[in-house]
């Protein structure tokens, strides 16, 4: 290979050219950033001193309970809630190896919203608490497996566009029902599963944490563990088979576990959207789509981003809260569009 | 009545030293006597649960704003520390809110240090309820649909606030005044009508809601009284066959000209009560309030409904 | 006379609501160590016959062997680290070129194992030998298509495999950047490649190759040597044109297509 002329081009880094390491690192200190800010502001304002304290347990019950069963458990709901729905995202955008897509795009929302709003409409909610997110887990799980069906009923294998289709078929479907139940349903019903669907994190508690928990640890290990496999998918199935992927049991282990992990955090929180979507995005634009650092980045990313949404949510009207969805949007939409603006290539 | 009570708690202490010291005197066990339980209050509310205090709630937070005003008509004013911000009467403009009835902000509540919540029964989630209740603050639960429910919450909020005996003379003084707008219309024959509280899809109010009852005390006959739920959404045509003498509309404070808006909306235009003008307002802020103020409510049904009979 | 790398055996295969087989009954050996060429026109079955071979469909009828077992027979992973595929085009998500030429260590590194000096060095090799060492810290998305093909070839290179499989690999290329590929695919086959190469370009597939299958209606129409397959008749029939051929430099025959009455 004699060429007559190379063409120097200087390696141009349109990206942060950090370690991983340093990534994790300054990512992990913005979500240690982020929860203290969510101790500390509240609609009760309290002196340094006074939080401390409540945090140690002593001193005045009343800011002990406010800081220790309020303020701490929402903030931890929140943080797991991001990093659930950002990493779910990552998984599903190399998955489909579309830009559009996010946790819900395989009809995870509506499926959760539908179980919601039955055991609202039919008053189980009122009757048994713990109805409401099982009912909406439960939704979430069998929407899956309805588009799953629908998917493999047309072919042989995952085909990743008869599943997009499924998915927006499945959607249109759940929300048809939905808006059918609720036409009919009382307005104090009506009310009530509307503020569900906005998605709040009002109602986080130690035991609700405790499961986030018990569901992100192992759905992240699961992930990591794809995550070079994802690397392949994202590039094209044909490619990742002849690199030696299973890519049917690839497929199914990966969106089995994304999906189940969305439920979850939809279950406790609500259908929160956007984290999922843009949150993966800004950390590719910044470090580009290697799952391996893909996947922990972004879970970071979006605790810390939904733990900023949620004390934003709630602290900046007094005592009245805004629904934490709206916040995501307002604020992440810009600072997407700022990202979008660097010079880099194409986005997906 | 206030008296009672403090002499019938001075008796009982002293018989229960008496007690005391007559046991240490015989050297018996000590005594064990209830805490004093003349003082201890123990309600059911509208959801089932016994809701046990101490002693009458002395920081109340009321989510209800109907139950704000029960609260400032006993006499409670005082004992009230946290409102919704739709509790706009002036005498808890400077009590803190707490945001929203259905959506308080429950930090707001706890930092209050409440002995009582009183909450929604309309929630169906009842997530506020079960995160107080975890948090170990009392929840009384409201339900403030028809009038049995409004008199039941005027004893009941009298009981948990330690206002029995105003709240017997309120709900003794509500009876009467409604009797007697009651039979102030009695001789006159029952209107059709129709209470329009929403015209964009209609919706009216049941029979089986408070609002549906003081029509019926105000001599009105809702030509929806069949329906069965409490705030059923109707059908025009149903409206056009069914052929109300007279519309009741709820407004707010500044709406006018209601005759001209319902005499421009389809369906509505061609009613007999709107050609002849038979259309008539009353304040909705007042109307929707299942409090003491169902009296106001009811004198301006009836004169709404019999203009005739008014004084 | 050493195995052959592919043995086909009455092959078959129809797609999924065909009415016509892709691949007809096709008995083929595929040798090793020497350079291949898949030659036919537009649906001839080339690129079936290519994803038959690669074990990404299954054949209906027949057997297909590599190295002497069934394919059916052969994991994944274990296909993947004696074939290197130079694909057509995929997608281009954010990677830098280091990455996607990295991607072609997982079939010896798995799902967790970190890269070694010596995946590292065949990372930088492949690179080097691609001529993309000066893009290793750009975004794929970037570059030029003649520069992705490279990179693509990198991956695969850096492999290490036993055999070279190239879908269609300089379509969009220049003369310069084709050129360069050919060279570079024949310094391979002298280090003892096998290479297997699908390609419109008849006249570089009859320099740089050392057998021809030329394919038509699924079937194999002729095999062989460039001057044995590359007939002026042979070629008029499969490819409905009129042609004349030439001869070049090196010896082997060219193809020439003719004005044709239009028709």
């Amino acid at each position: 290979m004699s060429d007559a002329v190379r063409i120097r081009v200087a390696p141009t880094r349109a990206r942060l050219a950090w370690p991983v390491s340093a990534r994790l690192v300054a990512l992990s200190i913005l979500v240690l950033l982020s929860l203290v800010a969510a101790v500390r502001i509240g609609a009760v304002s309290m002196s340094l001193h006074t939080l401390f304290a409540a945090v140690a347990g002593r001193g005045d019950p009343a800011m002990v309970t406010i800081v220790r069963e309020l303020r701490l458990p929402r903030a931890f709901q929140a943080a797991l809630v991001g990093a659930a729905l950002a990493v779910s995202g990552a998984t599903f955008q190399a998955l489909l190896r579309n830009p559009l897509a996010e946790p819900y795009i395989l009809g995870v929302s509506s499926g959760a919203a539908a179980g919601a709003v039955f055991t609202v409409v039919t008053g189980l909610a009122v009757r048994m608490v713990w109805s409401l997110p099982i009912a909406a887990f439960a939704g979430a799980v069998l929407s899956m497996l309805l588009v799953f069906r629908i998917a493999f009923s047309v072919g042989r294998a995952l085909d990743t566009r008869v599943l997009l289709l499924a998915g927006v078929v499945v959607s249109a479907f759940l929300v048809a029902l939905i808006w059918l139940a609720l036409a009919f349903a009382d307005t104090d019903s009506v009310r009530s599963a509307i503020f569900w669907m906005m998605g709040s994190n009002a109602n986080a508690s130690w035991r609700s944490v405790s499961i986030l928990v018990s569901c992100l640890v192992p759905a992240f290990v699961i992930l990591l563990g794809l995550a070079r496999p994802l690397n392949l998918l994202a590039i094209g199935e044909s490619t990742a088979a002849y690199l030696g992927t299973s890519v049917e049991r690839t497929k199914l282990v990966a969106f089995g576990t994304a999906t189940l992990l969305t439920a979850a955090a939809v279950a406790m929180s609500g259908t929160i959207g956007f984290v999922g979507l843009v949150v993966p995005h800004a950390v590719r634009i910044l470090w580009g789509s290697d799952n391996r650092s893909l996947l922990p980045c972004s879970a970071l990313a979006g605790a810390a981003f939904l733990v900023a949404a949620d004390t934003l949510a709630r602290s900046i009207a007094g005592t009245n809260e805004l629904p934490i969805g709206i916040v995501t949007a307002l604020v992440g939409v810009p600072c997407f569009v700022w990202l979008l603006r660097r010079p880099t290539g194409a986005i997906a | 009545m206030f008296q009672r009570s403090v002499i019938a708690r001075r008796v009982t202490s002293a018989l229960g030293t008496c007690v005391c010291l007559a046991s240490i005197a015989c050297g018996a066990d000590e005594a064990r006597r209830p805490a004093s339980s003349a003082s201890a209050v123990e309600v059911r509310d509208d959801a089932g649960i016994d809701v046990r205090l101490d002693r009458p709630a002395q920081r109340i937070i009321s989510l209800i704003p109907s139950a704000t005003e029960t609260l400032i008509a006993l006499g409670a004013t005082q004992q009230i520390v946290g409102r919704t911000r739709y509790d706009v009467a002036p005498e808890v403009a400077k009590i803190p809110s707490v945001g929203g009835g259905i959506d308080p902000s429950v930090e707001a509540i706890v930092g209050l240090r409440p002995d009582l919540v009183i909450a929604w029964a309309n929630d169906k989630r009842q997530a506020i309820r079960e995160k107080l209740v975890s948090l170990h603050v009392p929840v009384f639960v409201l339900r403030t649909e028809d009038t049995t429910d409004i008199f039941r919450g005027i004893a009941n909020i009298g009981r948990l606030s330690g206002r029995d005996s105003a709240a017997r003379a309120t709900a003794a003084w509500m009876r009467a005044s409604l009797d007697s707008i009651r039979a102030s219309v009695a001789a006159l024959p029952r209107r059709k009508m129709m209470y329009v509280e929403f015209p964009d899809p209609p919706m009216t109010a049941g029979p089986h809601t408070f609002i549906g009852q003081l029509v019926s005390l105000a001599g009105g006959n809702s030509v929806f009284s069949d329906n069965t739920s409490l705030w059923p959404t109707v059908s025009m045509e149903e409206i056009v066959r069914r052929d109300p003498d007279l519309l009741v509309v709820p407004v707010g404070e500044y709406t006018q000209n209601t005759l001209e808006r319902f005499r421009q909306m389809s369906g509505w235009r061609d009613l007999r009560a709107v050609k002849h003008g038979n259309v008539v307002t009353v304040p909705a802020d007042l109307v929707s309030r299942p409090s003491p103020s169902i009296v106001e409510s009811a004198r301006v049904l009836r004169d709404a409904i019999h203009p005739e009979a008014a004084r | 006379m050493t195995a052959p790398m592919w043995s086909l055996r009455e092959v078959s295969f129809r797609h999924h609501g065909a009415r016509v087989r892709a691949v007809d009954n096709v008995t083929l050996d595929i040798p090793a160590g020497r350079t291949t060429a898949l030659l036919g026109p537009n649906g001839a079955g080339k690129s079936t016959l290519l994803e038959l071979l690669l074990g990404t469909l299954r054949a209906e009828r027949g057997v297909v062997s590599f190295r002497g077992r069934a394919l059916d027979a052969w994991a994944r992973r274990d296909i993947a680290l004696q074939i290197g595929v130079v694909p057509q085009g995929e997608t281009e998500p954010l990677f830098t070129v280091r990455e996607i030429v990295a991607m072609g260590r997982y079939p010896h590194l798995g799902p967790w194992r970190r890269e070694s000096a010596s995946d590292e060095a065949a990372i930088a090799g492949a690179m080097d030998r691609c001529d993309v060492a000066q893009f290793a810290d750009r975004w794929v998305s970037t570059l030029s298509g003649g520069e992705r093909q490279r990179v693509r070839l990198a991956r695969a290179l850096a492999q290490e495999p036993a055999v070279l499989v190239l879908d269609e690999p300089t379509t969009y290329l220049d003369i310069r950047h084709e050129m360069t590929t050919f060279e570079l695919l024949r310094a391979l086959r002298h280090e003892g490649a096998t290479v297997l190469l699908v390609t419109h370009n008849i006249n570089l597939a009859a320099r740089y190759s050392d057998e021809l299958v030329l394919m038509h209606h699924g079937r194999v129409a002729a095999r062989g040597g460039p001057e044995a397959v590359l007939t002026a008749s042979r070629i008029e029939s499969v490819y409905e044109w009129p042609v004349s051929i030439v001869a070049h430099e090196s010896g082997a025959p060219q193809i020439v297509p003719r004005d044709g009455a239009w028709r």
